[in-house]
């Protein structure tokens, strides 16, 4: 439900109740549907506009001019960013309190940035591996973010360095110890702009763009930060994004919630899915059996940081906030299964079926509390997402063929037991909540 | 504060004019004044979706040092007036042209190794190139201290975009 839909419920609500009347609950509907369409609509167009004509600049420039004069196809290549940057200035001195001029001018000399550098580099047939191009053109555009106030380079500027970090890890026989703080680096040149972007408006538009955009930006850091590992041993990166997730997920309960919908929660929504995936892989047998080439703990140890940082806060939000049980649940889970993970990595483990069960036996209860969940909160759409993941369990076990049929006939009689178990419970609880009525 | 975002904004845009400035340095000037070479490249056909179409060159050459860092490339010309990368050193040298290269996971990378062109004739330099027998294809480069700029690709001593439009 968003927050138009709520209110309107709720008007409708007081004006039956007879606590306002039908003329002050048009006037109110009226001030928020103008505020909210008019602003969000010129931020849009004003968005797409600039994301056009820019990537235009980008594909025109593309298109080799050999044919015209050198000085002249110079000049086309900073004719763009040069508007861009005198529009930039108008719109600090006469139009900064105006959301859509800001972000579509940032947008627009964002993307002269890019064309530029490249058709200078295409005049003159210079040499440039992809990375660094890409790098030089997103610290040139970090600052437009600070100076106009402007989420839309934000998106640019992350995609910029996440991508340099990938292409890092793509010559995989080079050890890149040092490029991990280079990428820790570039991460805390933005994230003050987005944490108080996110602190300050974390409904509005911006704030939630920058929270889909810091949850799933974040996955790939994580990701590129331990990609180190996976050359050893591809756990470690899946045990870092289980905190990680785990992380997120309670960073979610700590900030957003007041939050009226599941929708505007994109740190729940990223959380959730990349736990679930996580125990969904890990519920195989066939994956805990672990190959590890020793000695990685203590070259890496400054690895170690980021994680024992992540354990922290997940901790201390832990103590702070008001949980319930599926919470408990979907945070603790992944950071017990990241222990495991690292405790049958040192020890070279192979046994599999126990943990796997036990992995099998945490997703039956994430189903079945979520469930719950919906039931007391009269929430249908909670309720089937509970439903569809024992079922997807379900499926997922009964097609399992690393586990035997010993095993997965235990499993089966044991997840049968589980649902009618709840479903007595559920019965029994109905039955209560009747006979008090 | 808003004085110090007037100020942000002039270094900022200093900044942003400043690096695509510092790419051309000295390339106009050995356009003009710097010493011809010609090279042997084979070209093939990639793709840069910002920069655009272009065909990767790849120039014979070797050096003698090995390990990864900045060099500098002595330029020779054999007796069919192709020049040719054969030794390199950790000093400018004195007398000789050179360009300034770089040791990167022990592969030489000379400052040419892209020419860019349209997008509908880049393909095809590749294609007959291949076809043609590889017959002499060569890049022609100005030189002069260290710097090197890429005049433009030949094939059959004309200029590819010249070579494409009589071959069509």
């Amino acid at each position: 439900m968003n927050k138009q839909k709520w209110l309107s419920k709720e008007i409708d609500n007081w004006v039956a109740n007879g606590i306002i009347t039908d003329d002050i609950a048009n006037n109110i509907m009226n001030f928020y549907d103008k505020k909210n369409s008019a602003n969000i609509l010129l931020i849009v167009f004003s968005v797409i506009g600039s994301i056009l004509i820019g990537a235009g600049v980008i594909l025109i420039s593309a298109k080799n001019w050999y044919n015209l004069p050198i000085w002249f196809r110079v000049a086309i290549a900073f004719f763009p960013l040069v508007v861009a940057q005198g529009l930039s200035t108008f719109v600090l001195a006469k139009k900064s309190d105006s959301l859509p001029w800001r972000e579509g001018t940032a947008i627009f000399l964002s993307l002269s940035i890019f064309s530029s550098i490249a058709l200078v580099g295409q005049i003159f047939h210079l040499p440039g591996d992809f990375a660094s191009y890409v790098l030089i053109c997103g610290l040139l555009t970090l600052p437009i973010i600070y100076i106009l106030n402007a989420t839309g380079p934000v998106i640019i500027y992350v995609w910029t360095f996440l991508n340099w970090a990938g292409l890092q890890n793509d010559h995989s026989h080079i050890v890149w110890n040092y490029g991990v703080f280079w990428l820790v680096g570039l991460i805390a040149l933005i994230a003050p702009f987005i944490y108080l972007k996110i602190k300050s408006d974390k409904f509005g538009v911006r704030g939630q763009i920058l929270s889909w955009v810091t949850a799933i930006a974040g996955f790939f850091a994580v990701l590129f930060i331990n990609m180190e590992f996976g050359r050893y041993d591809g756990h470690i990166i899946a045990s870092a994004h289980c905190i990680y997730f785990s992380l997120i997920y309670i960073y979610d309960i700590f900030s957003y919630n007041t939050a009226l919908s599941y929708a505007i929660r994109p740190f729940k929504i990223v959380g959730t899915i990349g736990i679930l995936v996580i125990l969904f892989i890990y519920s195989y047998s066939g994956i805990w059996h672990f190959d590890f080439k020793s000695g990685l703990f203590v070259n890496y140890i400054a690895y170690m940081i980021l994680p024992i940082t992540m354990l922290a806060l997940t901790f201390y939000m832990y103590i702070k906030i008001k949980k319930e049980k599926i919470d408990i649940i979907m945070i603790l889970s992944p950071i017990l299964l990241a222990f495991a993970i690292i405790i049958f990595s040192i020890f070279n483990l192979k046994t599999g079926f126990y943990p796997a069960l036990a992995v099998n036996f945490i997703i039956l209860a994430v189903g079945l509390f979520i469930i719950l969940k919906g039931i007391k909160d009269i929430e249908i759409g909670y309720t089937n997402f509970g439903m569809l993941l024992l079922c997807l369990l379900i499926v997922l076990r009964f097609f399992d063929w690393q586990m035997d049929f010993l095993g997965r006939g235990i499993a089966f009689v044991l997840l049968g037991i589980g649902f009618l178990t709840v479903n007595l419970y559920m019965v029994k609880r109905r039955k209560a909540l009747e006979g008090s009525l | 504060m808003k004085k110090y975002l007037y100020i942000a904004l002039a270094l900022m845009i200093i900044a942003q004019i400043g690096v695509p400035v510092s790419m051309m340095i000295n390339k106009f000037d050995t356009l003009k004044t710097g010493t011809a070479y010609k090279f042997k490249v084979e070209p093939v056909d990639p793709y840069d979706a910002f920069r655009g179409r272009y065909v990767a060159i790849r120039v014979n050459a070797k050096s003698t040092i090995t390990q990864d860092g900045i060099l500098y490339a002595e330029i020779s010309v054999d007796k069919d007036g192709f020049a040719t990368i054969e030794k390199s050193s950790k000093e400018k040298p004195q007398n000789v042209d050179y360009v300034k290269a770089k040791m990167k996971y022990s592969n030489l990378q000379l400052p040419f190794e892209r020419y860019y062109m349209d997008e509908k004739l880049a393909p095809k330099a590749e294609t007959v190139y291949r076809e043609r027998a590889r017959k002499d294809a060569y890049i022609k480069v100005k030189v002069k201290n260290g710097n090197a700029v890429i005049e433009g690709l030949y094939i059959d001593n004309m200029k590819i975009e010249d070579y494409l439009k009589e071959n069509k």
